[in-house]
């Protein structure tokens, strides 16, 4: 394979590590809140794993924020466009229906445009507003008495322990679609693949038919062909 | 070295407060004149000062002991907060002889967490905003062999289960003229909405729906399910968030049959 990878080595690094950390952030809330779940035995391993994996998290995340903002990637793969106002919708078509017909899928991620309309609109939001949620209330729920004012100023413990909560039942949800849409490459584990190798098969995508065509525009009129930096 | 420790250390004739009015802040200072090093010995503890904040000692060092959860009103000041005392709250509901007929309405002799809410809506209403409720696990039957210790005290789980003892005993303390009364509180206003919001306590492994929860919306009458929506409250989230989760799983594998069936 040549050209730039579609995963960079350290985005795929940071990936399987967040992956790592998400789900065992998620298996110790488990025991958190349902205490009899013993999972990691004892109820203080829980707590310590939460606790440290969340800071592990928050540094994770912070990690992220620096690589991808300056670098301007933040801007060219994760803000939504006006146009994929109509790509959501042929993307949604795809998985529905378009997919069991062989048709080949609208999008085709490539260094420059990594995503499509439908995983950057779920990716902006876990990443801007469910990430951050989860990171600054874990950082109050570490050490309640330091943060008493800022947790007062949320609405006390149990609206701060609700927002908390809702932000990693958003990440539940959030990892079973990441995990299933996953599957739905040209292989079902192709984007695995790619997200170890760093490179997309596209000798793997051969047996697909051309797109099928809905009645607004052909999908391949779509896409922009100009190469850019790959991060 | 350290003398056998006598009733009146504990309880002095010439003590103002009963030990039902005390705080635990209050109840552990009792202690800490002679154990002084507490904090010391106790880091294993996560949170110590936190632990501190709203257990007494005797909450763990006296085994036999009854634990209950108990919520008083208090109110924000310049310096902290200070607990709302009698006359404030008569002051506030002068329709009634005693705060306890104005908050246990049915006369009953145990607040519901509606009765509670509607009590603490109207508090807040005349109060202010800076009224809230403290909550701490304090010893409300005393067994006053304190030299006792067992290694389940040790376990995280032991307070942090639904199983822990003082879910099913929880009081509100009221100030009245003689001093405090402990009036018995449902366990459910500690997820009801939006009084639960202002419930400055806070568990791990406290809240979450449980079987008989789903039992009663399913197969309970049109009371039955109107009752536990009411009380359901912050538990919400777990049905919602577990039925997303359930909704998402079928609607996956349905997708995934599909495709492995209508293969192209």
């Amino acid at each position: 394979m040549t050209g730039a990878p579609l995963h960079p080595l350290a985005i795929r690094i940071w990936h399987w590590t967040n992956a790592s950390l998400v789900l065992l952030l998620m298996l110790t809330a488990v025991q958190l809140r349902a205490p009899e779940v013993a999972i990691f035995g004892k109820f203080g391993n829980a707590v310590w794993l939460h606790k440290h994996a969340g800071f592990c998290a928050a540094g994770s995340f912070a990690f992220w924020l620096l690589y991808v903002v300056p670098s301007g990637a933040f801007w060219r793969h994760y803000m939504p466009r006006a146009s994929d106002i109509t790509g959501m919708w042929r993307q949604a078509i795809y998985y529905a229906w378009g997919m069991f017909r062989g048709a080949r899928n609208p999008f085709s991620p490539t260094p420059s445009r990594k995503f499509d309309p439908l995983q950057k609109l779920v990716y902006i939001l876990m990443m801007t507003l469910v990430t951050p949620l989860s990171v600054f209330t874990g950082i109050f729920f570490s050490d309640i008495l330091f943060f008493r004012r800022c947790i007062e100023g949320l609405g006390g413990l149990r609206a701060l322990d609700l927002l908390h909560v809702a932000a990693g039942y958003a990440f539940l949800l959030y990892t079973l679609v990441h995990i299933y849409m996953a599957t739905t490459g040209p292989s079902v584990l192709s984007y695995f693949k790619a997200m170890i190798v760093g490179h997309d098969q596209p000798s793997e995508r051969a047996h697909l038919r051309a797109p099928v065509a809905l009645p607004s525009e052909p999908f391949a009129s779509r896409g922009r062909t100009e190469e850019e930096p790959s991060d | 070295m350290m003398k056998a420790a006598k009733c009146t250390d504990c309880h002095p004739p010439h003590g103002i407060k009963s030990y039902t009015e005390l705080s635990a802040q209050e109840r552990i200072a009792k202690c800490t004149r002679c154990h002084g090093d507490h904090a010391d010995r106790h880091r294993w503890l996560p949170n110590t000062a936190l632990h501190f904040l709203h257990l007494e000692c005797t909450s763990c060092h006296s085994p036999d002991s009854r634990k209950g959860m108990i919520f008083e009103f208090v109110r924000r000041t310049a310096t902290g907060k200070e607990r709302l005392r009698h006359e404030d709250l008569m002051v506030l509901f002068v329709e009634a002889a005693h705060p306890k007929a104005s908050i246990d309405r049915d006369g009953d002799g145990i607040v519901s967490s509606q009765e509670l809410s509607d009590f603490f809506v109207r508090l807040r209403r005349t109060a202010g905003k800076g009224v809230s409720i403290e909550g701490a696990i304090l010893v409300t039957g005393v067994h006053h062999d304190f030299t006792a210790t067992r290694h389940r005290e040790k376990e995280c789980a032991t307070c942090h289960s639904r199983k822990a003892p003082f879910y099913d005993s929880m009081y509100l303390l009221l100030p009245s003229a003689e001093g405090g009364e402990l009036v018995q509180v449902e366990d459910t206003v500690l997820s009801a909405l939006p009084l639960s919001l202002s419930i400055n306590l806070i568990l791990l492994g406290e809240e979450k729906i449980r079987y008989s929860d789903l039992r009663r919306l399913l197969f309970s009458g049109p009371e039955g399910r109107a009752e536990l929506l009411r009380e359901l409250g912050l538990r919400w989230i777990d049905f919602v968030g577990l039925g997303l989760a359930s909704l998402l799983i079928g609607l996956f594998s349905l997708h995934a049959i599909l495709r492995w069936v209508i293969r192209p």
